[in-house]
């Protein structure tokens, strides 16, 4: 793959056209195409038609002068030839006019004014959209007695044929901006919905913006695709939901007893350790109670492993009925729980929280056929800093403190032997 | 046109073409040309010739002032205008359909419809309305404008 000497080459992709762009040129092109396509013909066959009168034109104006200088020219006489070419060549399009007599003598010409401007010019659109110089016999007494020569101005052609550029220009500019804006117009019902499917699936993709839907569409086409993709993101949305529900269900159960409900040891000893640095850092007390039912193994053996269940939720729910809300409670295991008492005034009223626990278990529990039975515990309670400066001493402390009140009597508390003072920092 | 064609020819040139614009009451195979002894440029106009309507023109010399009568002439071309041609045009011809064309007449008032007006080799006409009207003849209303523009413009 990373063969030496070969860098992949440096110059950047060409950058791609955006639909918005791609779809507005062609419709550019092709509303130019088409009115080119009209104008030139347009233009082209009104030239045609044009140039076709201007021949006929050109031929009625040679009859005319033929006519008129009939007598003239059988009397050779020049100067009424003349006059008689200019005033009917004057006001017409005509550039120059000659009369021949019956010997091809030249008898009399005209020449419009002001020819002499863009010689070239003129005679390339002479040549060009003219079919020539006309030429008409002279006639009297059915007898040719000359030749009348006709040359027309090409100069309302090529006004025609400019103000047909003109025009097309015109339309052409017309037809830029009209297109722009029907295309403006209509690419915004294309386009506004991709660019929302785009930004939507963005937020989809990146921020996990479950959330966003997408707008109703003008386009049926893409009104579907916006349906559909909303469809979509509803299910996304809910398989999301159930993902993070199971998550966190997971997460319960990994932190939590399945049967109590109450945190479980190693859950437990992290709340606590955190507890123990906050109460260091604000210098104050804090309790562990540990517990333990005195009678726990005779119950289930009594009533069985059901009953064993159902007093160890009842256990349960007296320790937390005891307690203010920002106490932890947890189960160790079998039936050992602890309780961590945090932000205590004085280490006494971890004694009164015992009492209250030892109170509440003196009311029997009742078990699901009927009968009810008593659960007493006994209670090892060790604070923070007075018995140990560390989660696991202090619980270690307490549940020596809970082996002493079991074996003094069962159904009490005792409080942790005071540490012997070890590094005092 | 200083190598142009000689005074006769020119003469004849504008008389055979009047000719032929003209349009007698009676049509006729042959137009018969009466030339005045009077006139100085008429050698050509003696040959006669073919119109382009395809007459033929005779030609023949009279002596207005000796011939009493001149019968059988449908045109006449007379030299000077004086006094006793006129007198002679104004009893013989008026009102009769012969086309009379004067050498030299400039005011064109002595009774004939077209006079000449000869300047080198190049002849222009005048014409007397009165005259032509008088006269029956038709004359091509193209050449009547003619003889009026020169009329209006000497």
């Amino acid at each position: 793959m990373n063969l030496p000497g070969r860098r992949p080459s440096s110059a950047p992709p060409p950058p791609r056209p955006t639909l918005y762009g791609a779809l507005r040129r062609i419709h550019l092109s092709v509303a130019l195409i088409a009115v080119l396509m009209a104008g030139i013909s347009l233009t082209l066959l009104g030239m045609t038609a044009l140039r076709a009168y201007a021949d006929h034109n050109l031929r009625l104006v040679a009859r005319s002068i033929a006519y008129t200088v009939e007598a003239p020219v059988v009397f050779g006489d020049q100067a009424a030839a003349a006059d008689a070419l200019s005033v009917i060549a004057s006001t017409e399009d005509v550039a120059t006019v000659a009369v021949y007599d019956g010997d091809r003598q030249l008898l009399a010409t005209w020449r419009r004014p002001g020819q002499d401007r863009f010689p070239a010019l003129r005679q390339i659109a002479g040549e060009l959209l003219t079919s020539g110089p006309a030429e008409q016999p002279i006639i009297h007494e059915s007898q040719q007695v000359g030749t009348v020569r006709v040359v027309g101005d090409p100069i309302a052609l090529l006004h025609f044929l400019l103000q047909g550029t003109l025009g097309l220009i015109a339309c052409l500019l017309v037809t830029a901006v009209g297109a722009h804006y029907m295309s403006s117009r209509m690419l915004g019902d294309i386009i506004d919905p991709l660019r929302n499917l785009m930004r939507v699936a963005h937020a989809v993709r990146s921020e996990r913006a479950f959330g966003q839907r997408m707008p109703p569409a003008r386009i049926e086409e893409l009104n579907a695709l916006s349906e559909d993709f909303n469809v979509l993101l509803d299910e996304l949305e809910a398989w999301q939901k159930q993902l993070q529900r199971e998550n966190r269900s997971l997460a319960h159960r990994a932190t939590h007893d399945g049967l109590t409900g109450l945190l479980n040891r190693a859950a437990f000893a992290e709340a606590l350790d955190q507890a123990l640095r906050t109460a260091a850092a604000r210098n104050q007390y804090a309790a562990v109670l540990y517990l333990d039912s005195d009678d726990f193994k005779g119950i289930n053996d009594r009533h069985g492993h059901a009953a064993g269940d159902v007093v160890l939720v009842g256990i349960a729910e007296r320790i937390r009925g005891c307690l203010r809300e920002s106490d932890t409670v947890g189960r160790l295991g079998g039936d050992e729980f602890a309780v961590l008492i945090e932000a205590l005034r004085q280490p006494e009223d971890a004694i009164r929280a015992a009492e209250g626990i030892l109170d509440a278990m003196n009311v029997p529990i009742d078990l699901p056929d009927g009968n009810s039975v008593m659960a007493p515990l006994s209670i090892g309670l060790a604070v923070f800093p007075v018995h140990a400066r560390n989660g696991a001493a202090l619980l270690h402390a307490a549940d020596a403190a809970m082996y002493g009140a079991k074996r003094d009597s069962g159904a009490t508390w005792h409080a942790a032997e005071t540490a012997p003072p070890q590094r005092q920092a | 046109m200083p190598a142009g064609p000689s005074r006769p020819e020119a003469v004849a040139r504008v008389v055979m073409s009047l000719l032929s614009y003209a349009r007698w009451p009676e049509e006729r195979e042959t137009v018969k040309l009466c030339v005045d002894t009077g006139a100085r440029y008429a050698a050509k106009l003696m040959e006669g010739g073919t119109l382009s309507t395809g007459r033929l023109v005779e030609s023949r010399r009279v002596d207005m002032l000796a011939d009493a009568l001149i019968p059988g002439c449908d045109a006449l071309y007379i030299g000077v205008m004086d006094e006793a041609r006129r007198r002679k045009l104004t009893s013989a011809f008026v009102g009769k359909p012969v086309l009379v064309i004067a050498e030299e007449d400039f005011e064109c008032e002595g009774g004939s419809m077209f006079c000449l007006s000869i300047r080198d080799s190049q002849v222009s006409f005048r014409i007397n309305l009165d005259a032509i009207a008088r006269s029956g003849i038709h004359v091509h209303p193209g050449v009547l404008q003619l003889g009026r523009r020169k009329a209006a413009a000497p």
